[in-house]
């Protein structure tokens, strides 16, 4: 029988992976970018990278020096840009855990081509976020004393903080993320140990390939971790941005109090965090020639989660003012027609366009299969979605007593730090493309046709 | 030489060794039973501390400052020999226990650090010696000469000292002649009471009228006996008070006194004498015999005519005031109404002043101009820059400049000598109620510097001490014997109780008085007034003043041309655009800012801001003196104001004036009150029963238990005048930093409390509605909730406490905090203050709160360390009786107030006045909605329109 | 050949043969051996006669600790050791301490899966004599491999491996040790 027709035998639907690619084929491709020599593109991107993120580095340093208020926040906007690109990050970290657990929970094969992927952007996200509310205490030297460590004032940290939640939260999410993302790469990085040529390459892999030699009876086992680590990950991934909401929902500030915050936080982070795999991935199969790993068939279904969170966000943006209204506080109906109408409108009415009213085109297969337009529109839910947290920052310039409103605008290091984060994040990303497969090769492996040991039950389409 | 000039050391500036001396002086000279001062003066070590003192312990001494001829008598407080806090003596008469916000600044200004160090002779220093000599060697010259060629001029600082010695100078030297010039003085006022009929002599008002018409004039701000008047004010707005008042005010612009008025009428400046002459006229269709003046009924009209009918309802508690802006005519008309209507009989007392004689200001200049004078003495103030002349008819005489700043006047001068503080001289003043009060020094001069007395000492050739001469004036009056015993008295209470007084019976008749101002022209009017913070600009230089916004423009750092929407629509001019102003020749670009309430064509113009060359805060706004009249009126026609391109950004304190229907500031009338006692609860956004719910099972908690103390705040609307001596009080009391226009502009200003203000639409009336605010305390505090540290946390006595060193940053405390009184060191302000101010500031600090640290959180904790100092003390005399008594502790905000706006209690003892408050029916928490239960809670105000106006 | 063999090592090209082959093996009793694949094949342990893993027991208990201890240490940090009157909430405010507990049983079980895993398998292991075969390096790229180690009972230097080749091993080859 014909292992190579077009249709995945396992499931009976369209192949996840170009029928022409077998076991060795897969191998060769995603080990191929740390194969090859270095090649000039890569160097644009890691340059100018490293360099936004050594002006990161150095915009921190003046912080610390001279003090939070170098930026733009007052009173009454006490938390400006550091919080926001902080949630920004964070829900941008939230589509890798959620392709690689919950996929993995529903059996959903097509993730195994990007779910490397995006863990790894998941990390790095994360590991922008967490930057953020560190260096944005007014007292960084003594942050450890959120720790529940005993100090110099035999005084412990207060555990009913939604801020201290979230030191919990972002930073176990990261720990477990990390360890999920690791167990996944043990196997390839055996792989690369058993390729690379050189001394160093050999030594470096072979150590954090942990001895992996492929044994069965270390597969069942592996297999299961990864399972429960699955498992794990997936209340995790929720609760972790219910818990970065909770930061807003539990204060008493109108426009801040609501109980909808939590799954609207949530939705809002997978779509943002989908929009930045789309626009990575978009990046990089064509760079690395991955077009036959990451199908349009994943293209596809990635455009759809977009558009189908976006219109959750849209939905809870829409309750949020019913909610206000029904409510009958003057205060909360006040701040939420104060953000559609009142001196930040540009920035909601931003908000509402890039996340609500763009998305809407992916309805349409035409447009999800325009790599261009898909990208373009990727881009714009990252916009709104930082725009998003803007808006629910901004709301602090009005609040309860007319006598305390004000006013916000970032100053040059607001804007520092933010991009400085950016350089951050894809220094570490042009590492990763770099150095470790960009894919799962072991994972992708076992939904090609060949991997099937039963395939004439499968041919005569008996079950397994 | 007496043995002053020994013990006063050489300091280059206020060094730690010349803070110790100078300890040491204060020190030497304390009296071990009472807070007095002993007669000797000298140097003592440390080591030989008097017994009794206890370093670390303050001490409190009785003094009294004065601007102008407004006395306000203190009780400042010294830290092992540093001045660090004005408080207020409740037993002076004219002050009655308050403080004006400039009386609560000057204890920094002692330590400023641009104040005159050293005299100057030509430019050149000389030490004090040299400069004593140079006057000796002037007074034996002038009385070669019988004193001609002399001209001594001085301000209105009521010193019987200094009195006496003028009065001496002109035995002596009889061609010698005397001039004064005040720019807080009252120059209108005493001409108008001479015309008369009461000349020299001064009025003190002792209860409230239940009538105010106010014309023109400000004396809850700029004027007269501010803290008297609030006092007698805010006693006739309680709803039980044995006679409730209704104020009523005519003026061109917004002045403190017209934000607490009942009634309202903006008129230009040129158009009040017309209105106070419509009133005379009206009363007299009430039967009384005033002076009909020409164009007077034009100007009547239903403001007028209400008044007219209330004042004669009530006949003999109704009086009019006029302000120093309006020129004598209008304050002698005044004087007859409030004769016809009796209010000089029952509501207060006219004093003989028993200053001698003096010419004005114009009179000096014409003398100079003609060479009349070959030695100019300028004991107060800066003539170059407030006599128009002064400056260029100096040049055909020798100045010699007292002051404390090396100002114009200093610059033209042949002698400059530093001036004396008055927390640094002995000196004496006494009150329109001729009650004299001791002004007695807490510090030894920290520069080279002379007070009045002293200099004028020197010139006659006389005792050099002016604690000598102070003495000298007050021995006459007590029999020789008990003296010293009385003298102490004096020195303990702050009053000289047997000050002889002489009253007058002011014996006024209506006649026509010549020359009265006609009524106003169709054009611009130009309207200069004080400033509500910095005056006449004699406290520019206190970066407190300057940061304290004005109470009802919230302006800080800064002045600005004052329009109404309407005008500024005309000219096409917005906020903080630049204006050409131009008045008479001279011309100035200022920002602009718009004021409702302002009235229409008129440009209102606050002195004592842009003052170049005094010192490193003074120089922040626009000079406008420039374009005041040479004869020095208040107000000017024929403006011009032109757009100019570009803009200003002015540091407002405040962005928004509406409560946008929110039960903030919640108030009734006074007929509506007694009509609905709990009309508050009418206000209520949630009934309390549906509040109490909670996702847990409520703790029982100290106060749950009524155990221990339970601190609480009342704050009664109805006396509180906005007049925001409190701010700056907290500021002294707890370290404040402020911070600086810059970061004023970004919104970060320090002080723990603001004093909130709203304006109001009020039927076409414009009002102004004030609200102290500062941290409330929440029992159910929303910032303790979110710290993740617990840096804040509730104590068992109620209070919100913030544990600085504990504090991390977050901020996430003042995003939650509903009222927004949470204060952040976004930078370390209270270095960057030391860097401005060196070591005066550290000196001014009070030992007893922790400065705190860049990064770190800070708020208002009901003044924490005296609430811990006074239980300390009960602990140990209460005799086993812990509990502190009602009263014993008064919060910084407290104590300046004199109004008794502000109440600080236990109010687990159903006994305390706040409890009592509590349980006052006007009772109300602001936010209550949202669950946070605050320990400051407020008395709605009550407004008392005449019913007759009050429909529009 | 001084060195004492370590097993042999049979190489198959599709997971279907080594998956047969497997089965063959199992059945042939061997007891010290082992299939080694680029990816773990669908059903193979079961091909082998392996049992299910009991990895998750471990993980749930480590679970339960690790929330319990939160717990308690919240408690005991908020209600005991230094209570704070906070907001005129209980000391023990159960209701808040939820997130944090939450957290912390995922930190536990994830950490105790990742390192029961590896504590099953003895991991790290960086030296083993199957890694000196060329051939073997395969293995984690697209061979497929079956090893039976020379200390089984039934292991016999001539014997198992021809038995390798009638299950259709493409190569076999001796290992030393």
């Amino acid at each position: 029988m014909d292992m190579r027709s077009n249709v995945d035998l396992v499931d009976r639907r369209p192949a996840l992976v170009d029928p022409h690619e077998d076991f060795q084929a897969i191998t060769k491709r995603v080990a191929a970018p740390i194969e090859w020599k270095t090649p000039i593109g890569w160097w644009l991107f890691f340059i100018p990278s490293v360099l936004l993120a050594a002006s990161y580095g150095g915009s921190v340093a003046y912080l610390v020096w001279e003090g939070t208020g170098i930026w733009g926040i007052n009173n009454p906007v006490f938390w400006g840009w550091a919080i926001v690109n902080f949630v920004f990050w964070v829900g941008i970290g939230h589509a890798g855990t959620l392709i690689s657990a919950v996929l993995f929970l529903f059996r959903q094969k097509w993730r195994t081509s990007i779910n490397r992927f995006s863990e790894a952007m998941t990390l790095f996200a994360v590991a922008c976020a967490l930057s953020f509310p560190t260096i944005h205490v007014g007292r960084i030297w003594l942050l450890y004393w959120v720790a529940p460590v005993p100090n110099s004032m035999l005084a412990w940290p207060n555990f009913r903080s939604p801020l201290l939640w979230d030191v919990f939260a972002v930073s176990i999410y990261g720990s477990v993320s990390l360890l999920f993302w690791y167990v996944g790469l043990i196997p390839d990085l055996a792989t690369m140990r058993d390729r690379v040529t050189s001394k160093l390459g050999k030594f470096a892999y072979g150590i954090f390939a942990l001895g992996w030699r492929g044994s069965t009876r270390h597969w069942r086992h592996y297999e299961v971790a990864y399972m429960l680590l699955a498992g794990l990950a997936t209340p995790l991934v929720l609760s972790v941005h219910s818990v970065v909401s909770f930061d807003f929902a539990v204060s008493q500030l109108p426009g801040w109090h609501t109980t909808i915050f939590p799954p609207y936080f949530v939705a809002g982070a997978i779509f943002s965090g989908f929009g930045m795999v789309l626009t990575l991935m978009l990046i990089a199969r064509v760079i690395f020639k991955m077009e036959n790993i990451v199908t349009m068939h994943h293209i596809d279904n990635m455009a759809k989660v977009v558009l189908l969170t976006g219109s959750i966000v849209g939905y809870a943006y829409a309750m949020e003012f019913f909610v206000a209204w029904y409510s009958g506080s003057q205060y909360e109906l006040f701040a939420f027609i104060n953000r559609a109408t009142g001196p930040y409108a540009g920035a909601y009415w931003t908000m509402v366009t890039c996340n609500v009213v763009i998305p809407q085109i992916l309805w349409f297969q035409k447009m999800r299969h325009n790599i261009v337009l898909l990208f373009i529109i990727s881009i714009f839910v990252n916009i709104g979605m930082w725009f998003e947290r803007y808006v629910i920052v901004i709301t602090l310039t009005r609040d309860f007593l007319p006598s305390s409103w004000g006013y916000y605008s970032p100053t040059f290091w607001d804007v520092s730090c933010f991009l400085g984060s950016f350089g951050l994040f894809f220094t570490l990303f042009c590492l990763f493309v770099r150095f470790l497969p960009m894919i799962a090769m072991a994972e992708v492996k076992t939904v090609v046709p060949e991997a099937d040991p039963h395939p004439e039950e499968a041919a005569t389409g008996g079950a397994h | 030489m007496t043995t002053e000039n020994e013990t006063l050391n050489k300091p280059d500036i206020p060094s730690r060794r010349t803070f110790l001396s100078a300890m040491g002086a204060t020190v030497a000279s304390l009296n071990t039973a009472a807070c007095i001062r002993k007669p000797y003066e000298k140097i003592l070590p440390f080591g030989q501390r008097p017994e009794d003192r206890v370093p670390g312990r303050p001490e409190y001494y009785a003094t009294a400052a004065s601007v102008g001829a407004s006395v306000v008598g203190l009780r400042v407080r010294s830290n092992d020999g540093r001045p660090t806090f004005i408080g207020s003596n409740k037993q002076h008469p004219t002050s009655k226990g308050g403080t004006p916000a400039w009386a609560q600044a000057t204890v920094l200004e002692l330590y400023d650090p641009d104040r005159s160090r050293t005299a100057l002779m030509d430019g050149a220093s000389v030490d004090p010696a040299g400069a004593a000599g140079a006057i000796r060697a002037m007074g034996k010259a002038i009385r070669d000469a019988a004193g001609r060629g002399l001209a001594i001029l001085t301000d209105e600082t009521p010193s019987p000292t200094l009195f006496r010695l003028m009065k001496t100078l002109k035995e002596q030297f009889p061609e010698a002649q005397q001039f004064r010039h005040d720019e807080m003085g009252e120059a209108n006022g005493q001409a108008g009471a001479a015309m008369a009929g009461i000349p020299n002599a001064s009025f003190s008002l002792n209860e409230t009228p239940a009538v105010i018409a106010i014309f023109d004039a400000d004396p809850m701000g700029t004027e007269g006996d501010t803290c008297a008047f609030d006092h007698a004010f805010a006693s006739g707005r309680d709803p039980d008070a044995p006679r409730k008042n209704r104020l009523y005010v005519v003026e061109p612009y917004v002045s403190l006194t017209g934000s607490n008025a009942d009634h309202r009428k903006a008129v230009k400046p040129s158009e009040v004498p017309a209105v106070l002459a419509a009133l005379a006229s009206e009363l007299n269709s009430h039967g009384y015999e005033l002076p009909k003046l020409a164009g007077a009924d034009a100007a009547s009209d239903k403001f007028v005519k209400a008044l007219a009918k209330d004042m004669a309802k009530n006949q003999g508690v109704s009086m009019v005031m006029v302000g120093e802006r309006q020129p004598p005519q209008v304050h002698a008309l005044a004087h007859m109404v409030n004769a016809a209507l009796g209010a000089y009989t029952k509501l207060g007392a006219w004093t003989q002043s028993d200053a001698p004689e003096f010419q004005t200001a114009d009179e000096l200049v014409a003398g100079m101009k003609a060479g009349t004078f070959k030695y100019v003495v300028s004991l107060s103030g800066n003539p170059a820059h407030s006599i128009p002349g002064f400056a260029d008819a100096a040049e055909k005489a020798q100045v010699l400049h007292l002051g404390s700043y090396l100002d114009e006047t200093a610059r033209i001068a042949k002698l400059h000598v530093p001036k004396s503080h008055y927390l640094e001289a002995w000196g004496d003043l006494v009150g329109r109620d001729g009650s004299v009060a001791i002004q007695q020094p807490l510090i030894a001069p920290l520069h080279e510097s002379k007070s009045a007395i002293e200099v004028l000492a020197t010139i006659l050739g006389s005792k050099e001490s002016g604690y000598e001469q102070v003495r000298d004036t007050h021995r006459s009056h007590v029999a020789s014997g008990d003296f010293e015993k009385s003298w102490q008295v004096w020195l303990h209470d702050g009053v000289v109780q047997s000050h002889p007084v002489q009253r007058v019976e002011p014996a006024i008749q209506a006649a026509q008085i010549e020359g009265y101002p006609k009524a106003g022209s169709s054009d611009l009017e130009a309207a200069f007034i004080r400033d509500l913070t910095v005056l006449d600009g004699r406290f520019a230089n206190s970066p407190w003043l300057q940061e304290l916004p004005d109470p009802v423009t919230k302006l800080s750092w800064d002045n600005a041309l004052l329009l109404s929407p309407d005008t500024a629509e005309k000219l096409g001019l917005k906020n903080e655009d630049m204006a050409t102003v131009t008045l008479n020749g001279a011309s100035l670009d200022l920002p602009v800012w718009i004021q409702p309430g302002t009235a229409d064509d008129v440009a209102v113009l606050p002195l004592g801001y842009g003052r170049e060359g005094v010192g490193q805060y003074a120089s922040s706004g626009f000079d406008v003196s420039g374009l005041r009249p040479v004869d020095g009126t208040w107000s000017a026609s024929g403006v011009q104001i032109k757009k100019t391109p570009g803009s200003y950004r002015l540091a407002c304190q405040q962005l928004e004036s509406d409560q946008y229907g929110r039960p903030i500031v919640r108030e009734a009338s006074q007929t509506d009150f007694t009509a609905d006692e709990n009309f508050v609860a009418k206000f209520e956004v949630m009934k309390p029963e549906h509040i109490d719910s909670l996702l847990w099972e409520e703790p029982v908690l100290p106060w749950a238990k009524g155990e221990q103390h339970q601190w609480a705040v009342s704050i009664d609307l109805n006396k509180c005048s906005g007049c925001s001596a409190c701010v700056v009080a907290c500021q002294a009391e707890n370290n404040i930093p402020w911070v600086g226009k810059s970061e004023v502009l970004k919104g970060r200003e320090m002080h723990w409390m603001k004093i909130d203000r709203y304006f109001k639409d009020n039927n076409g009336q414009f009002e102004v509605k004030y609200q102290p605010m500062g941290c409330a305390q929440c029992e159910t505090a929303p910032c303790e909730n979110v710290c993740p540290v617990g840096a804040s946390a509730h104590s068992p006595e109620g209070l919100n406490d913030m544990a600085y060193n504990r504090c991390i940053g977050t901020r996430y405390c003042a995003n939650n905090c509903p009222y927004k009184v949470r204060r952040f060191n976004f930078f370390h302000y209270t270095v960057r203050n030391d860097g401005e101010y060196g070591m005066g500031i550290t000196m001014q600090r009070n030992p007893d709160v922790t400065v705190r640290y860049r990064g770190v959180m800070e708020k208002c904790t009901y003044c924490v360390q005296r609430i811990q100092r006074a239980k300390i003390y009960q602990k140990v005399n209460g005799g086993g009786d812990t509990k502190v008594k009602d009263g014993a502790i008064v919060t910084a905000c407290e104590e300046a107030c004199g109004t008794g706006a502000m109440v600080f209690g236990n109010m687990a003892d159903p006994e305390s006045r706040v409890a009592k408050m509590k349980n006052n029916p006007r009772n109300y928490a602001v936010l209550a909605e949202i669950n946070i239960r605050p320990r400051t809670t407020y008395l709605a105000k009550l407004t008392n329109p005449n019913p007759e106006l009050a429909e529009g | 050949m001084s060195n004492k063999t370590f097993g042999v090592l049979a190489e198959f090209d599709t997971p279907a043969s080594v998956f047969e082959a497997c089965e063959k093996v199992r059945d042939a009793k061997f007891s010290r051996w082992d299939s080694h694949t680029p990816f773990p094949v669908h059903g193979l342990e079961f091909a082998m006669g392996m049992g299910r893993s009991r990895l998750p027991i471990f993980v749930f208990a480590c679970g339960i600790s690790g929330a319990s201890g939160a717990m308690l240490l919240q408690w005991w940090t908020s209600a005991v050791d230094y209570p704070m009157i906070i907001a005129a909430k209980p000391f023990f405010s159960w209701q808040a301490f939820i997130p944090v507990t939450f957290e912390a049983m995922v930190l536990f079980s994830a950490v105790s899966a990742v390192l029961g895993m590896l504590f099953l398998n003895r991991l790290p292991r960086w030296h083993h004599p199957l890694l000196t075969s060329e051939r073997f390096k395969s293995a984690s790229d697209h061979k497929f491999f079956i090893s039976i180690e020379a200390s089984d009972p039934q292991f016999d230097p001539e014997k198992t491996p021809e038995f390798l080749h009638s299950l259709g091993a493409t190569y076999v080859e001796l290992v030393e040790d």
